[in-house]
């Protein structure tokens, strides 16, 4: 004998059992519009819905693309940034490429002064193109905050990157003379702030880059300190004493002029970075006490393996013999620099 | 929007062996007695002090790889090379310099132990 019972209504019986679910079912299922039509008893019918009277959809915010973005980290410390020629960094990330340019920082507002109009990027960031996975036919809007609260924005569509660069958005800040763009290149993204007209400054609180075609700037705020500090020192390390005479390390004396110091690093950087130091001066070594330290005569980039490098401290020594190695003032630093 | 290219610029010393290479982001304040040699954009621009010279300015043991000849710079031959090697004055250890002391001392109070 068969278990089983056959029905010749079985479709009437399950549509039978689907509206009795549906009436026990308390979870909205329609549009936010329809949602706002309904009376307050209506909605009161429902438990679960996507929707409230409070949901505000431009609540929501981006992730931010860029690093630095409300100019929090400064790991270079000065208050003031002058390009006389070439490319030099300011505050951690942010570049600056023309001639006759200015970079104030003054409470985290950056203020850029330019006395002619040669269009090279008063301020840019470079953003590697491996932050950009399956970007490409995707929208992306651009957005600055200026010191005042006021917001600026355009949206584009991100472009297949090929071997010339592709200026995705281009637009106007205000009246103040200056434009913001994001360029798709090979090598990375541009985003680059700069001015058109002689005479201009800018004073610029936040930058954003994000995925979608509206700006959320505006429902931002300054990143975690902490965390977008070990973002950026992936590009830029400066290695400084709080006090003065500050053990670096213990070195290895590998020939009669180089000694090999490894010192720790927060994190891996980008590339093998370069170098450059306060002075060579500041950095003593010894075998036995201060009183009978050395000075160096160099400081030098030995090798980079993850988070572990090591410095060259150029000077004369016994082969194979160890020293310590310290700085003997409060305003040494080294920079290791892997700069975009 | 331009973007600016990045200049490199060498440092040589007296026989014309590439002491120093510099640009891009570590551009020297003072250019005095620097050469300029190229100028681009990327990495081998911008930090050219780790990335310009393919083999890196020195060897492991801190021997100079390039020079600068004809307005060019090249690569140093392994002769070259080698002469600095062999001129650089070997540094008595630690225990060498104490038993140099020793055999002074003992040189100047005539108390040298003869060798059995």
């Amino acid at each position: 004998m068969s278990n089983f019972v056959s029905y010749d209504n079985a479709e009437e019986i399950l549509q039978e059992y689907a509206d009795k679910i549906k009436e026990k079912d308390r979870t909205f299922h329609g549009t936010q519009a329809e949602w706002s039509a309904l009376t307050t008893a209506e909605k009161a019918k429902y438990d679960f819905a996507a929707f409230t009277d409070d949901y505000d959809p431009s609540a929501i915010t981006n992730p931010n693309l860029l690093d630095n973005p409300w100019f929090t980290i400064n790991q270079r410390g000065k208050s003031s940034y002058i390009s006389s020629g070439g490319q030099i960094y300011t505050v951690d990330r942010w570049g600056m490429g023309s001639n006759n340019v200015s970079c104030d920082v003054t409470n985290d507002i950056i203020t850029l002064t330019h006395a002619d109009n040669t269009n090279n990027g008063d301020l840019f960031q470079r953003v590697e193109t491996s932050k950009f996975k399956d970007i490409v036919g995707k929208s992306i809007t651009a957005s600055i905050m200026l010191s005042d609260g006021s917001i600026y924005s355009q949206s584009g569509i991100m472009p297949t990157i090929e071997s010339t660069n592709k200026t995705v958005v281009d637009f106007a800040i205000g009246n103040t003379g200056y434009k913001m763009s994001v360029v798709a290149r090979t090598s990375n993204i541009l985003v680059p702030i700069y001015c058109t007209v002689a005479n201009a400054t800018i004073s610029i609180k936040a930058v954003k880059l994000e995925l979608g075609s509206v700006s959320t700037l505006a429902m931002d705020t300054a990143p975690n300190y902490a965390t977008e500090l070990l973002k950026c020192q992936r590009y830029f390390v400066r290695l400084k004493p709080n006090v003065g005479n500050t053990v670096v390390g213990i070195g290895f004396a590998g020939t009669a002029s180089d000694l090999r110091v490894p010192i720790s690093l927060p994190c891996e950087m980008r590339t093998t970075p370069t170098l450059t130091k306060s002075s060579a001066s500041h950095y003593k070594y010894t075998k036995t006490t201060a009183a009978e330290a050395t000075t160096a005569s160099d400081v030098l980039l030995w090798s980079i393996n993850g988070t572990n490098a090591a410095i060259r401290l150029i000077g004369t020594y016994d082969v194979s013999g160890t020293y310590l190695v310290y700085v003997s003032s409060t305003t040494a630093f080294i920079d290791l620099s892997a700069d975009l | 929007m331009e973007e600016n290219k990045s200049k490199v610029y060498i440092l040589i010393d007296d026989n014309n062996r590439v002491i120093r290479v510099e640009g891009g982001y570590t551009t020297p304040a003072d250019l005095t007695g620097w050469i300029e040699i190229d100028e681009g954009t990327g990495d081998k621009y911008n930090l050219c002090q780790s990335h310009y010279l393919e083999k890196g300015l020195m060897t492991e043991d801190g021997i100079y790889q390039y020079k600068y000849e004809n307005e060019e710079v090249v690569e140093r031959t392994q002769e070259e090379m080698d002469a600095d090697r062999q001129a650089i004055p070997v540094v008595p250890t630690d225990a060498e310099k104490l038993e140099a002391q020793v055999l002074y001392t003992a040189m100047m109070t005539d108390t040298l132990l003869e060798e059995v």
